[in-house]
């Protein structure tokens, strides 16, 4: 195989020729390059390809080479000067420190974490990240050299990975590759040289067996070696999602597209359930059946083990329907399947999101954790089981429950991941403390006395911490980083879109420390949410305009920076944003105003999502008919009858729109706005471009943010 | 397994409690209201037959589907006994639910009644009157409870939809209009008042109209006497002894916290708000949507539900078109199997017959309800009646509009037309009788 991949090869970061003009230096691009043979009209593809596998792959390849910044930028003339001034000077100085941290990690040293943050402390109010990267390359010089000839190798396996993709997209039979490549990577033995692969249903009888002896040799080898046990359910994935990739991307002909599909990281709980468990394999991951619910048997599945039964969309929209959609219907906590182990929080949250009353990533988060933490601390291990596995356990039936009623998003995946891995990493602190009844008793007697024993006052207070240094902090960090750097000027004019509570509180903040700015907040049919936005700003006494996405054109005359905030940051530097965001930043765009987008690192993701068609979440879609044109605030929640019957009547001319057999309306919440359009992206790191997620992920915030002090 | 081992362990959402009061002596206003239905400590109000089943079961099967697993009932200490008798004997609820019935003190307020009971209430809690029967979705009221984190959730349903059906009489039930100011926007209850007690003109304060301009005024709407409240109310009950009835001290005084800080002050609500703020306040702050927590004030929440029937059975009078629409609703046969009725008898389709009782022939049975054991002679006509239990009706008799109570006995060839027998009352033959009530005790009250 690796024979056949070298003719045609692939290569890793490989610039674009726009990249390479624009930056006029190939030395920059020192990540995994190795060969450049082929580069076919698809190009621009490949590299985002292979950036989607970099990025899927994170896990596989500890130590590996990380994608340089350079590399994953685009070339829009917007950017250009942003960007040059980011990277240019230091982009060398950057890719060759990756190569030292990977070294680094390698040796198991945890001085460079340290290290970092100790960096950091030590100029807390430097506003560019890229600065401190700078300073510190000089003081690391050194290791930095021995770090370097360890390169190759520790590429070698990613590269391959790449290879895998790159042939998904270009062979016909993309399926052949997926599953040696897992094999490989893995280091299991007899995976490689081994003929392509037919998919199951294509193979014979004596074919089937061979494979199956195969399987588990391997198994026995690994075991053999010590790894730790694969996921039971993993190559059967792996081929799922080769499979899914194939398809999408032969049957909608867009190969990025089925990219977007495969190198989708697992949506479903089961990656949250086991956050540590990466270890040493692959992941290659299915898609999830959140996005594959146009499946009938995955569909049947998941509607099995659904935590809340709901009625399915009566008029789904065809183009859609790979996504879950359901009419809405308040009875659904009447008639919650969940009875008992739901927690009454958790069940009043649900409440809370899925009419509306919290909406928005932040929000919805906090809420989120506030109501864990009550969960946690009413929470009394059953006898026979540890709290590390219960409890466990028990937190992903409330997060199920939440997700029925609307689906997670970027900032509470990062939440309950971060629990999660609090919660499995009890076990280290209390060793045996369940292991023997006495000590049990022991834990018994403890709650008694007082409310949470030890173990759960822990958690409560890691959930504080979280709070309190992932989105509270940065909240106020960002606020600070951007009035510092004098992004509010006297004069300007900022539009900004919707309502975002981080875009909020930089506004007030400006007024309050007396800079003259005009705001015209934008906003868009259903939600209104601009409307909240206005009355605040107004109450604060913010000279505002008001004007609805169809004025935009208009409206972006006279705006001199454009301020959004965002649901999620994507791995390829997209923005996940309430609908209607991806218009206000594309008319930004073209009339050459700035966009800024506020975010806070915890609602990065390692996603990779190209349009908003992959993935959404559907609402309602009598909101739309729904013409009253009240804000938010002013609705009442439909869980409540309203008192008024006239209100209710003024509906009804359009309520029955649903016997119109042709009519089919769509509600949906999110969309994607490309990263050309993104100027930048202020983070409590800094300020960065929206494609360098990848390595905020990667350095870990938590690590960088150790040292700081707000 | 595993879960269901943990599931004791989640503390409820919310527990109930069913007031289950005499019914002639409330404290409120109108005393006697049911009498002589609920008189001689023979039927306490909560085992009084609707459709045959004793009222408290309707609302243990709303509280059972309302999911509340932890109910309480209130009892006075001669209906403890016969109540417990019956959830413990004849009930069949879902098994689920943790049913308990305590004793509280003889002639006390309903609100006393919490007050005596408080060790008991651990979370915020319902309080249902005996006397209701409705189909509202339980979750309405909850989910308004769990959205708007509010004091307290009042639910008042049209009486139109008792009242309307009937040709009743406009003067009988004038002390049960009331008057329900409700601000719509926020579904704030602001106003609650029964015209029995106003003189003249309903009082507005200037602090209210201030603060909600614009509020709704309903006469239409009846209180059903279902609250959701806060724990911390108990608080405010336990502190102060002067609030005796839930209904004409603690809502009054709930209500007028929300416009008048110095009351809210008086009584040390703030402190009690301070401790029990909205759990997801930081996040609302955060939220998209503009919603905000009401920060230390008091919240007073309406639901209103017009559609579906709600009725509460706490006159003769509404309690008789109760039963009617109840078996007009009834799904089961009208007549059980262990019934004998005689052939050339008509019992119509609005009428229910109980278990075991016999009819002899050429009777007629129009929207009625006979009671278990019952022994009907010939010849007899009942129209619009209930006949509770154990009641003899001999031949030849003619009854209109009556309620005639278990044991009770009425002679041959009596014409009874909107009359009330009492139990164990034994009406001689040929008795003729129009808006009379007979019973044992308390004669010389009979009502007019």
């Amino acid at each position: 195989m690796t024979k056949n991949a070298a003719k045609r090869t692939v290569v890793g970061f490989t610039p674009s020729n726009a990249e390479q003009d624009a930056v006029g230096s190939a030395r920059q691009f020192s990540g995994g390059v190795q060969d450049v043979k082929t580069r076919g009209p698809a190009n621009a593809d490949a590299i985002s390809t292979s950036m989607l596998t970099a990025a899927d792959s994170k896990s596989a390849t500890p130590a590996g080479k990380r994608p340089s910044l350079g590399a994953m930028r685009s070339g829009s003339p917007n950017r250009k000067s942003f960007e040059d001034r980011l990277f240019s000077e230091e982009h060398q100085a950057q890719s060759k420190l990756q190569a030292q941290r990977s070294d680094a990690s390698l040796k198991a040293d945890p001085t460079a974490a340290s290290d970092a943050g100790a960096d950091a402390s030590a100029k807390p109010g430097e506003p560019q990240m890229s600065k401190k990267q700078l300073k510190k390359l000089q003081r690391q010089q050194q290791p930095q050299q021995a770090g370097g000839p360890a390169q190759p190798q520790q590429g070698q396996p990613q590269q391959q990975q790449q290879q895998q993709q790159q042939q998904q997209q270009s062979q016909p039979q993309p399926q052949q590759q997926a599953t040696p490549s897992v094999a490989e990577a893995t280091g299991a033995p007899g995976a490689s040289g081994e003929p392509p692969r037919k998919s199951q249903k294509e193979m014979t009888k004596a074919e089937r067996r061979e494979l199956q002896e195969r399987q588990r040799a391997e198994k026995k080898a690994r075991e053999a070696l010590g790894l730790p046990k694969p996921d039971r359910s993993k190559p059967i994935q792996a081929q799922a999602g080769a499979h899914g990739a194939a398809a999408v991307s032969g049957g909608a002909g867009a190969a990025s597209g089925g990219a977007g599909l495969s190198a989708q990281p697992a949506m479903d709980l089961s990656k949250i359930t086991s956050p540590s468990a990466g270890g040493g394999t692959p992941t290659m991951r299915s898609t999830p059946t959140q996005m594959r619910y146009d499946d009938p048997k995955r569909r049947s599945k998941a509607e099995k083990a659904a935590a809340v039964v709901r009625k399915p969309a009566q008029k789904p929209v065809a183009l859609f329907s790979h996504l879950t959609q359901f009419e809405r219907e308040t009875s659904i906590f009447a008639e919650a399947k969940s009875r008992g182990f739901v927690h009454p929080a958790v069940l009043s949250l649900g409440l809370h999101f899925s009419e509306f009353t919290i909406s928005g990533g932040n929000a919805r988060c906090m809420a989120m954790l506030l109501a864990l933490k009550k969960v946690i601390s009413d929470y009394t291990t059953p006898a026979g089981t540890s709290m590390q596995r219960h409890l466990t356990q028990h937190v992903s039936k409330q997060v199920d429950f939440l997700s029925n009623t609307r689906s997670l998003c970027a900032s509470m995946r990062t939440a309950i991941r971060h629990l999660k891995t609090q919660i499995t990493g009890l076990s280290i602190d209390m060793p045996d403390e369940d292991a023997s009844p006495r000590s049990l008793e022991w834990h018994r007697s403890d709650m008694d006395m007082q409310p949470c024993s030890i173990a759960k006052a822990k958690l409560c207070d890691d959930i504080d911490t979280f709070i309190r240094d992932r989105i509270e902090l940065p909240r106020e960090f960002i606020v600070r980083e951007t009035l510092q750097s004098e992004k509010i000027k006297n004069g300007d004019v900022i539009m900004t879109f919707a309502r975002s509570s981080v875009v909020l509180d930089l506004l007030l903040e400006a007024h309050r420390e007396g800079i003259q700015f005009r705001v015209i907040v934008s906003d868009g049919r259903p939600r209104l949410e601009g409307k909240e936005m206005l009355r605040q700003l107004v109450r604060a006494g913010i000279k505002c305009t008001y004007v609805l996405t169809n004025a935009l054109p208009f409206a972006i005359k006279e705006a001199t920076k454009v301020i959004i905030g965002a649901s999620a940051v994507l791995a390829n530097g997209a923005i996940m944003s309430r609908v209607g965001t991806s218009v206000v930043a594309m008319t930004a765009f073209n009339a050459k105003v700035p966009v800024m987008v506020l975010c806070e690192t915890y609602k990065f993701s390692d996603t990779v999502r190209l349009d908003s068609f992959v993935w959404n979440e559907i609402g309602n879609p009598d909101d739309l008919v729904d013409i009253s044109n009240r804000s938010p605030s002013e609705r009442l929640a439909a869980a409540v009858p309203i008192p008024d019957k006239s209100a209710g009547a003024k509906l009804g001319a359009a309520r029955d729109w649903r016997e119109i057999e042709r009519l089919k309306l769509l509600n949906l919440y999110y969309d994607v706005t490309p990263a050309k359009f993104v100027s930048m992206v202020v983070c409590e790191l800094g300020q960065v471009p929206s494609t360098s997620v990848l390595t905020v992920l990667r350095d870990g915030p938590e690590e960088s943010l150790k040292g700081r002090h707000f | 397994m595993f879960l269901e081992q943990a599931t004791p362990s989640t503390a409820p959402e919310l527990q109930a409690v069913i007031l289950a009061g005499y019914g002639n002596r409330q404290s409120c206003s109108s005393v006697l209201r049911l009498y002589p239905l609920t008189d001689g400590g023979a039927v306490p109000k909560a085992l009084l037959p609707v459709a045959n089943r004793p009222f408290i079961s309707y609302q243990l099967e709303w509280l059972e589907n309302a999911n509340i697993q932890d109910i309480i009932i209130a009892a006075y200490p001669d209906a403890r006994q016969k109540i417990s008798g019956f959830v413990q004997k004849m009930y069949e609820g879902s098994g689920v639910a943790k049913i308990q019935i305590v004793e509280v003190p003889d002639h006390c307020g309903s609100a006393d009644a919490l007050r005596s009971i408080k060790s008991k209430i651990k979370t915020d809690f319902i309080v249902i009157s005996c006397d209701l029967v409705t189909d509202i979705p339980a979750h309405y009221l909850i989910n308004s409870f769990r959205l708007q984190n509010p004091a307290m959730t009042a639910f008042f349903y049209d009486a139109a939809s008792l009242e309307a059906s009937a040709e009743r009489p406009a003067s009988k039930d004038d002390s049960q209009v009331e008057y329900v100011g409700i601000d719509d926007k926020t579904s704030r209850l602001m106003i609650t008042a029964s015209k029995a007690e106003l003189e003249d003109d309903l009082d507005l304060r200037v602090s209210m109209v201030s603060k909600f301009p614009v509020i709704h005024l309903h006469s239409q709407l009846r209180d059903a006497h279902l609250y959701i409240f806060r724990r911390w109310v108990l608080e405010l009950i336990a502190k102060n002894k002067n609030i005796t009835s839930i209904k004409n001290d603690l809502v009054p005084l709930l209500l007028e916290c929300q416009h008048r800080d110095s009351v809210v002050k008086r009584e040390g609500i703030d402190k009690l708000l301070a401790a029990n703020t909205d759990p997801f306040r930081a996040a609302m702050l955060l939220s998209t949507s503009g919603h905000e927590t009401h920060d230390n004030t008091v919240v007073c929440n309406a639901v209103v539900y017009l559609e579906g029937f709600t009725a509460r059975g706490n006159t003769i009078w509404s309690y008789s078109e109760l039963n009617r629409h109840m078996v007009k609703m009834h799904p089961d046969e009208r007549i059980p199997g262990s019934a004998e009725v005689s052939p050339k008898t008509q019992v119509g389709q609005d009428s229910l017959v109980g278990e075991g009782t016999k009819i002899d022939e050429r009777c007629s049975i129009k929207k009625s309800v006979i009671g278990n054991h019952c022994k009907i002679g010939s010849n007899v006509k009942i129209t619009n009646s209930i006949i509770m239990d154990y009641a003899h009706v001999e031949d030849g008799s003619k009854l209109e509009e009556c309620v005639v109570c278990p044991g009770a006995k009425i002679g041959a060839k009596s014409q009874l037309k909107d009359c009330k027998v009492g139990a164990q009352k034994i009406l001689e033959a040929e008795t003729v009788g129009k808006n009379e009530t007979y019973a044992d005790y308390l004669s010389d009250e009979e009502s007019a």
